[in-house]
């Protein structure tokens, strides 16, 4: 297959972002703990100045992508795993199964999820774990009727027949047969999921509704606005940030854009 | 011996009726031919026969007992052959699955699958091809050769040549008789051209 | 009669990963007015190829050589636009499956009205009472027909339909690629009746692009026999039919139901991987020396060194 140089940019960003992610010490000149003096500006010292607790700004941002794309990744995954098991089982067995789980789909559709989000956040305290649950939970609908309906389409192929008559069982079939058919549809609906919880996270930060100890970039602007950032006009503390969660979902977005757009060129051949 | 028996069955969709009471028997090693316009049941027909969909009324009855889901010993042959092969695994792939299912050891598939192409006149590179890279007359023998994998004793054949040029299609037919010749496979045989199912069949039914 | 389409040395050839697919090789055709001309050969053997350089339907990227000529103007040298005004009106095609010829979700009535105004034949009027006419004259309810999607039609019916669209624009050659693969016994009757009416009036030329020996001893009066991208046989219908000289050729005929489904042995090399010499030597009981080395050229109609 050709590599295709749409992939690049998007691409790298996300490299770049789980980088940091992934050994935030290696590029951030403090840690979080280190604190010096407060509300300074950008100098040679802080890169992005201090906020209201003395600590490194641009320290912060680079720790901050830790728990974003983390956050992120983790419920878009959950909702993948449970999306695609609603999905392959409803639209295999029909019947009673596939009207209870289409059913339970359809409210998970209707639920309002920030207020959702907010209730459930402020009720069960504002721990990551909480948070991947709460956002993976609620976000597994569209992938499961996707699926769904894509098993629909192929039940009756003649290849998933010759399976059935070969003797394979159901859970094979649906596993090795019609999962990777599916696949191709899956993998933009998670981008897309992951993207959407990453913005999800930054909201309820920014409401207050995230765990205090944990540096996001939500929590950071969320900072900025409580501790008078903008009341100061010290953009440097709260639009870095901004631009973090723009570009980060932008490049994943992307990426699930591209991506969709290459498998219909492929069917379509 | 009395291998595959289908007693009045039926069966429509709503208010359409597919079959009407049909009946067949079959022996070990004889060939029964089905024959038909489109849209005269003959596909309905083999995917009841098959166990892949049940009759409204009526009963199959493979081996002394009645079906109720596909049995391995029941084996289905179709018209699109690129279509009988998951599009995302290579053919390699497809066929090593059946004989794990069959508890080949991991080891000996390359060799049993030499063997095998051997036989049905195929060369071993359509092995690592994926279904839309080898033509439908290699496809179809693919198919053969899977589903004689699992030592059927009934083979239902639909439309198997319909979709083939007519050389092929002679060299599909005589592939088809030399297997019979070889294990005593019963036949099912579907197509709409009499001529073709004239040459293969011991006994024909028009539907 | 002067032929009004004439291929001469046509070669093409499609991009491929491991270099270039010769996909026909050295065809040269002709075509009279009132004339049908078979060409046959199995899937991959390159007809349809053929069918698609004269119609300028190959995909971006294929190398064409050689030359086309309809009516004095070369084909392979025309802008789009040009070729657009001759597709349709000069030339028709009869595709297989001709459920998927229509649009599904237009009404027939305006899928066969559109192509006359198009083309500037008619007013919209006229061609809605034309092609009621030509419905009616293929044996079908016109009123309710034009009225109707294409899902609503049995295959038999689209077929008609098709061929209605095809014949209302009178074009000069009509070109029918595979047109009775996987249809029932009555089905193809049918077309045989349809597409023989198409040579009639002695003015439209008949392309028919088929695998089926059988179809096209009942249409054609020629036959060229293609196999891997070049003619190996090509002659009066009645005398490749009665005394076919190449081996390939008399592979085809006995694999055909009245003679008894007598394969030919092996199967058609890969494109990518055609022998040397003659194409057909691996597969022919009467090969020889010469035939593994040196290609055969086209004499008396027959390529073969043997014949």
């Amino acid at each position: 297959m050709k590599f295709d140089r749409r992939y690049i940019l998007p691409g790298l960003l996300i490299l770049i972002l789980l980088t940091v992610a992934a050994v935030p010490g290696l590029f951030a000149p403090y840690s979080i703990t280190d604190r010096d003096a407060t509300y300074q500006a950008p100098g040679p010292d802080h890169l992005l100045g201090t906020d209201n607790m003395g600590k490194d700004i641009f320290s912060l941002l680079i720790y901050g992508a830790r728990w974003t794309l983390m956050i992120g990744f983790a419920s878009g995954l959950l909702a993948v795993f449970v999306g695609t098991a609603v999905g392959l089982l409803a639209g295999w067995r029909k019947g009673i199964l596939d009207e209870f789980l289409m059913g339970t789909t359809d409210i998970v559709l209707i639920l309002p999820k920030i207020p959702l989000v907010i209730v459930l956040a402020a009720y069960l305290g504002p721990g990551p774990s909480v948070l991947i649950f709460v956002l993976g939970l609620l976000s597994w609908e569209s992938i499961a009727r996707v699926v769904r309906s894509k098993v629909i389409q192929i039940r009756s192929a003649e290849y998933i027949l010759a399976a059935r008559c070969l003797g394979f069982s159901d859970v094979r079939i649906m596993v090795r047969e019609i999962l990777p058919v599916v696949f191709p549809v899956i993998v933009p609906k998670f981008v897309l999921v992951t993207a959407a919880a990453m913005i999800s996270e930054a909201s309820l930060a920014f409401l207050g509704l995230s765990d205090p100890l944990m540096v996001s970039w939500g929590g950071m602007i969320s900072d900025a606005f409580t501790y008078s950032g903008f009341l100061r006009g010290m953009w440097y503390w709260w639009l870095p940030p901004a631009l973090c969660i723009i570009l980060g979902v932008l490049a994943i977005t992307s990426l699930a854009f591209i991506h969709e757009r290459g498998v219909r060129e492929v069917v379509q051949v | 011996m009395l291998i595959l028996e289908a007693e009045h069955i039926s069966r429509s969709y709503g208010m359409n009726p597919a079959l009407n009471d049909f009946s067949l028997s079959l022996s070990s090693g004889e060939t029964v031919g089905l024959t038909g316009p489109s849209g005269s049941g003959k596909s309905t027909c083999a995917r009841i026969l098959a166990g892949l969909e049940r009759s409204d009324t009526g009963s199959v009855r493979y081996a002394e007992k009645t079906l109720t889901r596909p049995d391995p010993g029941i084996q289905m042959i179709f018209q699109d052959p690129a279509g009988s092969f998951n599009p995302v695994l290579t053919i390699r792939q497809s066929l090593s699955a059946v004989l794990s299912l069959r508890r080949v050891p991991k080891s000996d598939h390359h060799a049993v699958l030499l063997a095998e192409f051997e036989r049905a006149g195929l060369q071993t590179e359509i092995l690592s091809r994926y279904p839309d890279q080898i033509s439908g007359g290699q496809a179809q023998r693919v198919a053969i050769v899977r589903g004689m994998l699992v030592h059927p004793r009934v083979m239902i054949l639909d439309e198997p040549t319909s979709a083939l040029d007519v050389s092929v299609q002679a060299q599909i037919l005589h592939l088809l008789k030399d297997i019979q010749k070889e294990n005593g496979v019963a036949y099912v045989f579907i197509s709409h051209d009499p001529s073709v199912v004239e040459f293969m069949a011991d006994r024909v039914i028009c539907l | 009669m002067t032929d009004m389409l004439e291929i001469t040395d046509l070669s093409v050839s499609f991009p491929g990963s491991g270099g270039k697919i010769p996909a026909v090789r050295d065809v040269s055709l002709s075509l009279a007015h009132g004339e049908c001309l078979a060409i046959v050969g199995e899937s991959g053997c390159g007809k349809s190829v053929v069918a698609q350089s004269v119609m300028g339907l190959l995909p971006f990227g294929t190398e064409v050589l050689g030359r086309i000529s309809y009516q004095g103007q070369d084909l392979l040298h025309l802008a789009e636009r040009e070729l657009e005004s001759i597709r349709g009106q000069e030339i028709g095609m009869v595709f297989q499956s001709p459920e998927r010829a229509l649009n599904p979700v237009m009404k027939i009535g305006k899928q066969l009205v559109m192509p006359q105004v198009i083309h500037g034949l008619c007013s919209e009027t006229d061609a809605k009472l034309r092609a009621e006419g030509v419905l009616r004259g293929l044996g079908l309810d016109a009123g309710r027909v034009m009225d109707a999607y294409p899902w609503m039609c049995s295959g038999g019916m689209c077929q008609r339909i098709v061929f209605a669209a095809v014949s209302l624009l009178h074009p000069n050659l009509v070109i029918a690629d595979e047109p009775t693969k996987g249809l029932d016994a009555a089905n193809v009757t049918d077309l045989e009746a349809m597409l023989s009416t198409v040579t009639a009036g002695n003015r439209t030329g008949l392309l028919l692009i088929t695998h089926d020996m059988d179809v096209a001893s009942r249409l054609s009066n020629r036959i060229a026999v293609m196999y891997c991208g070049m003619i190996v046989e090509e002659g009066e219908t009645r005398e490749v039919l009665t005394s076919p000289k190449h081996p390939y050729t008399r592979g085809l005929l006995g694999s055909l139901p009245k003679n008894g489904f007598v394969p030919i042995p092996g199967i058609s090399p890969a494109l990518t991987d055609l022998p040397e010499g003659c194409v057909f030597h691996p597969r022919c009981p009467h090969a020889g020396e010469r035939c593994r080395t040196a290609v055969p050229d086209l004499k008396d109609g027959v390529r073969c060194h043997k014949c």
